[in-house]
């Protein structure tokens, strides 16, 4: 901001001797900006402000170009619209802004770069005729400026200064154009007296710039008579219009005359009272232009005529594509008759219309014009892709001529085809639908032909009207499409002016529905609301009102409405509100539909809804019915109000209370009810109204009840069951930690025992393999044994854990598809190691192709096997023999030898713990457990194992496995308890 | 020599199955990286300067520390994820099959190994195959 306490360098006006010595400053100043640059170092002063800002206006621009301010603001442009400056300037009075009142509203804030001020004033700079800008007088602190009488003297005495000073300059600017003028440019008095004539003008008459004086009166260049014209005709037509022109001669000094135009004007003084007139005089050589005149018009006359010509022509043509294009209402019969008109139009001998299909990929000639003896090519597809023309009129939008299509590279696709139809010169027009190609014009020759831009543009308007034919006639088969759909659809379209009674100002034919025909709907005779039932006229029109005053435009209504037949019918009216500019209501539109049969059949539901509410009121079972949406309580029955110890009468239309003791299952509930109609099996703890907590059960359904949607909700109180489940629960998951800590227990034993044996077996079996150096027979006979015994124990151990993790439930059963053909290989290959070089033949007689077991592979295996060995056991020599068939829907297994047989009285025995038969004359080295763990292993697959045996001839044991499915498994896994997975 | 030149590390703690099982791999001509559980194990496989083609493990490490825990902290380091893991161990194949299966172990041998099928055992697992006990 330029302060005047910060220019220490400007002497302060309080330092000037008077008032008038400012003036006098102002005064002495030589320009405009002098003037400013005054005002801006001394007005602080004077009006004991701070800061000084001008601002001076451009009528041009109608802007602001700011002179003084803040250093950010100087010469900047701002436009004059909402500025205070403006405003104090076109009103020409000066705005004050106290202290609580900133420029925050106005655009010229922006010229107080740094902060605006608190206070200040706007005095505009004006006269009556000119405006030149305006002056703030700023305060950071509140500062009153009472005397604006003395800011607008001062401001009025300034004004006027600069006033003076924009004439003097215009003056002289005036003085220079006309000393540089190359025309006779004379300053004359009223009477004919010069007072100024410019250099060109001296000359014309021919004197010399010297003798100047000599000249004093206009008689001195003009005959008497021409001089009293002037100044008794001239002047007086002069101060009337502005101006006087006319033809004259000029008398020279050497005596000779010229043919002049003069032309007078007036000065007028500050008073508008006139002073003097210029005279500008331009010599004329008549001669050269009358010829020239002559020439140019005789050219312009055979010109134009041609112009007349081909503008008739054209015209014509215009005019008779114009009736085709609005006549036509087939589009096909439209473009045949253009073909043929354009064709003549540019005397080619063929031309055709090409439409395209939607997707710009093909085209179809659709009407042609030919002359004789050439085919026709209606109906003829015509490919986009790779068609080098087509493409490049789909892409340009703009004609397309070809001089030689059997050469262009354009055409390079079809210059066979060119060739054989002699065509050599091409035009192609688009036709374009929202600037889009939808067809082309085209028109060929058999010898070549130019086309004037000017034959191309009537193509292309031809093109237009083209266009717009194709686009009427695409409009009326759509009106025509939409006028049937009306027609047949049961949506009545109303139209009805907002007035008294509605009355009707246009109905579809449609109305027939109701039996009445348009005509009598609108003949005025009768009042839409006639026709509506009395008892609900009042409705209608109390919400109509609330419409329109809501300002809403758009809304529905149901009421009764008369048939011609005297019935009264249920409608639904789907209404638009109209209004005028001023927001006035004008019109309705609508659609009503019959709605009647939905009517009956709500009125039948309600019924229905009431018996339903009576039905439920003294069920057993708590029941509460809330509205859908807005969870109003709507109602519930005795049970569900003792539950929750709530009162129908207390709670009804009530926002319904919160029963859900956690937020979650509110949300839960709210958020599937948005997409699903049920919501059964939940539970959840709820709370009644005075604070007990149970567990409920809810079931919900969404039903209609009295025509709203509403909520249908079950509430069981299952706290016993819960806790029930809950002491369920917790047994449950300490039995699972009870098991795990078994299984642990278990895994660790197994790996206690065993460990050492790998050592012992292991060890003992690398000195016999002579890993560890030769040893002699005898020593090899006693590290047999060793691992003979080591084996014997590790199979006793693993009989004992097998047995253990059973009986435990933690033998892991894992089922899966069993190919028996393939472990049958595997079980033969082990089974033949058990023999040890008895006289033991193995056989199988299995069938072929056996279907899958689903069963754990390894536990399939280890039956079979234990089943093998222990035949193996007990049989001296003979036979082993292993069977296999698919059989009621299983597979029966059976492992039958020629061993030593069981004793009837050992029956009991076989399958039970710890327990070798008696009578064991082989002295078997056997656990006794191996029997019993198949048994069990069986049993897991849900099969069966038994065996027939005769002492001395041999025994066989049966296993049947049944075939199941995943899903069998899953049953019976359930069921017992050994399984764990 | 089934083993001939593969370079298989062993991790075991037992004197008596590590004596077991380095005279196995080596009279079958596999180089034996031996190592008990410690703070130097991983960086010992780490700084091992040949490619190891297996990992054993054993499942009863001292401290509470089982082969679970070693599989997983050899399966971070990404230069071992690819090399194949098997579980050689006394602890119950029941009960820990299913859980080798389920963290993707490469196989599951008992011990007592079977000192005749062992070396085939192993070379499976080298070449992409699977052991489960002696089933398959």
């Amino acid at each position: 901001m330029k302060s005047s306490q910060a220019k220490n360098q400007q002497p302060p006006f309080a330092q000037l001797n008077s008032f008038a010595d400012f003036i006098s400053l102002l005064t002495s100043a030589n320009s405009i900006p002098h003037i400013y640059t005054i005002l801006e170092q001394h007005l602080c002063a004077l009006f004991h402000v701070d800061t000084v800002s001008i601002v001076i206006y451009d009528p041009l621009t109608k802007s602001f170009e700011v002179f003084s301010s803040d250093e950010g603001a100087i010469g900047q442009v701002m436009s004059a619209e909402n500025t205070a400056a403006f405003q104090a300037l076109s009103t020409n009075q000066i705005l004050h802004f106290p202290t609580d009142t900133t420029l925050s509203t106005f655009e010229d804030r922006r010229i107080f770069t740094k902060n605006t001020p608190e206070t200040f004033i706007i005095a505009p700079l004006r006269t009556e005729k000119n405006l030149f800008g305006a002056i703030y007088l700023a305060s950071s602190a509140a500062h009153s400026f009472d005397d604006t009488t003395f800011i607008a003297q001062i401001t009025s005495i300034i004004s006027r200064l600069i006033e003076q000073q924009q004439r003097d300059q215009r003056g002289d600017l005036l003085a220079s154009i006309v000393e540089s003028s190359p025309n006779f440019v004379g300053l004359m008095r009223l009477d004919g007296q010069i007072i100024h004539i410019n250099p060109a003008g001296l000359k014309l008459i021919g004197i010399g710039a010297d003798k100047k004086n000599t000249i004093t009166s206009i008689t001195h260049f003009f005959t008497q008579e021409e001089a009293q014209r002037l100044l008794y005709t001239g002047l007086p037509l002069a101060l009337e219009s502005g101006s006087w022109t006319v033809e004259s001669q000029l008398k020279c000094t050497d005596g000779a005359f010229i043919p002049i135009k003069k032309t007078v004007t007036i000065n007028y003084d500050y008073h508008n009272k006139p002073i003097s007139f210029n005279l500008n005089i331009e010599a004329i050589a008549a001669q050269k232009e009358a010829d020239a005149k002559l020439t140019h018009f005789l050219g312009r006359l055979e010109q134009q005529s041609e112009t007349l010509r081909r503008a008739l022509q054209e015209e014509e043509l215009l005019r008779r594509v114009l009736s085709v294009t609005s006549e036509q209402l087939n589009f096909r019969d439209a473009a045949e008759t253009l073909c043929q008109i354009m064709a003549t139009y540019y005397n080619v001998p063929r031309s055709g219309f090409v439409l395209l299909n939607d997707t710009q990929t093909a085209g179809e000639v659709i009407a042609e014009y030919f002359a004789q003896g050439r085919p026709s090519s209606i109906g003829q597809t015509i490919p986009v892709r790779n068609n080098l023309s087509m493409e490049h009129v789909l892409h340009t939008k703009k004609p397309l001529y070809i001089k030689n299509a059997q050469t262009d590279p354009l055409m390079a696709s079809v210059h066979d085809v060119m060739k054989m139809f002699d065509i050599v010169s091409i035009l192609i027009i688009p036709v374009l639908i929202d600037d889009e190609v939808v067809g082309t014009l085209g028109f060929d020759t058999t010898e070549f032909k130019t086309f004037s831009n000017r034959q191309i543009q009537i193509g292309e308007t031809v093109a237009v009207q083209i266009s717009q034919t194709l686009q009427r006639i695409q409009a009326t088969e759509d009106l025509q499409l939409a006028t049937a759909v009306v027609e047949n659809s049961p949506a009545i379209l109303f139209r009805w002016r907002a007035d008294a009674g509605w009355p009707v100002e246009y109905v579809s034919a449609n109305i027939a529905q109701l039996g009445y025909t348009p005509t009598e709907i609108l003949s005025g005779d009768v009042l839409y609301t006639s026709l509506m039932y009395k008892g609900d006229i009042e409705r209608v029109a109390a919400e109509v009102a609330t419409i329109a005053a809501s300002g809403e435009g758009e809304f529905t209504q149901e009421y009764r409405l008369l048939k011609k037949s005297g019935d009264w019918i249920w409608v639904d009216a789907r209404m638009v509100i109209e209004r005028n500019e001023n927001g006035r209501i004008t019109h309705y539109q609508g659609i009503i539909f019959d709605i009647d049969e939905r009517k009956t059949i709500e009125n039948e539901l309600k019924q229905s809804e009431e018996q339903f509410r009576t039905s439920i009121a003294l069920l057993p079972t708590p029941i509460l019915i809330t509205s859908f949406g807005d969870n109003t309580l709507l109602y519930f029955n005795n049970a569900f109000g003792e539950l929750l110890d709530i009162k129908l009468e207390e709670a009804f239309n009530k926002p319904t209370p919160n029963f859900y003791i956690n937020r979650e299952d509110l949300h839960f509930v709210l958020n599937t009810l948005r997409t699903e109609d049920t919501l059964t099996g939940i539970e959840m703890p709820f709370r009644t109204l005075t604070g007990k907590q149970f567990w409920a059960e809810i079931a919900m359904q969404k039903i209609s009840y009295f025509g709203k949607p509403a909520v249908l909700t079950a509430v069981y109180d299952v706290t016993k069951r819960h806790d029930a489940e809950q002491f369920l629960l917790e047994a449950k998951e300490a039995a699972e930690s009870a098991n795990h800590l078994k299984s642990q227990f278990l895994s660790n034993m197994s790996h206690e025992l065993r460990t050492p044996l790998n050592g012992i077996i292991n060890m003992a079996g690398f000195v016999l393999d002579g890993l560890l150096g030769e040893i002699n027979d005898e020593q090899a006979e006693a590290l047999e044994k060793t691992v003979d015994s080591g084996q014997h124990l590790l199979s006793l151990l693993n009989d004992v854990l097998d047995l253990t993790k059973i009986e435990a439930g933690l033998m892991n059963i894992i089922f899966e598809p069993v190919d028996l053909n393939q472990m049958f290989d595997g079980i033969m290959s082990t089974g033949n190691g058990l023999v040890k070089g008895k006289p033991i033949t193995f056989k199988t007689e299995i069938e072929p192709e056996l279907p899958s077991l689903f069963a754990d592979k390894r536990r399939v295996r280890q039956i079979l096997l234990n089943l093998m060995s222990n035949a193996v056991k007990y049989t001296q020599e003979g036979s082993v023999t292993l069977r296999a068939r698919a059989q009621d829907g299983g597979i029966f297994f059976s492992v039958a030898d020629t061993g030593i047989g069981i004793p009837e009285e050992d029956y009991d025995l076989v399958f039970q713990e710890f327990v070798q038969a008696q009578n064991n004359p082989m002295n078997v080295i056997s656990t006794g457990l191996g029997l019993p763990i198949t048994k069990q292993l069986v049993e897991i697959h849900n099969g069966r194992i038994w065996f027939e045996s005769e002492v001395g001839v041999g025994s066989t044991f049966f296993v049947f496995l049944p075939i199941l499915s995943p899903a069998d498994v899953e049953n019976f896994e359930q069921q017992n308890q050994f399984v764990t997975r | 020599m089934v083993l001939k030149d593969k370079h298989i590390f062993l991790l075991e703690d037992d004197p008596t199955n590590f004596a077991v099982m380095r005279t196995l791999l080596r009279a079958h001509g596999a180089t034996a990286v031996l190592d008990h559980w410690g703070d130097t194990t991983l960086k010992n496989l780490k700084n091992y300067p040949f490619d190891i083609d297996l990992i054993i493990l054993d499942l009863m490490l001292p401290g509470n520390v089982t082969g679970y825990d070693i599989f997983d902290l050899i399966q971070a380091d990404e230069a071992f994820q690819d090399i194949p893991v098997v579980i050689v161990s006394a602890a119950d194949p029941d009960i820990e099959i299913p859980k080798a299966q389920v963290k993707g172990i490469n196989g599951f041998i008992s011990k007592p190994i079977n000192r005749h099928k062992f070396p085939q055992q192993l070379l499976t697992i080298i070449d992409g195959g699977a052991v489960w006990n002696d089933i398959d």
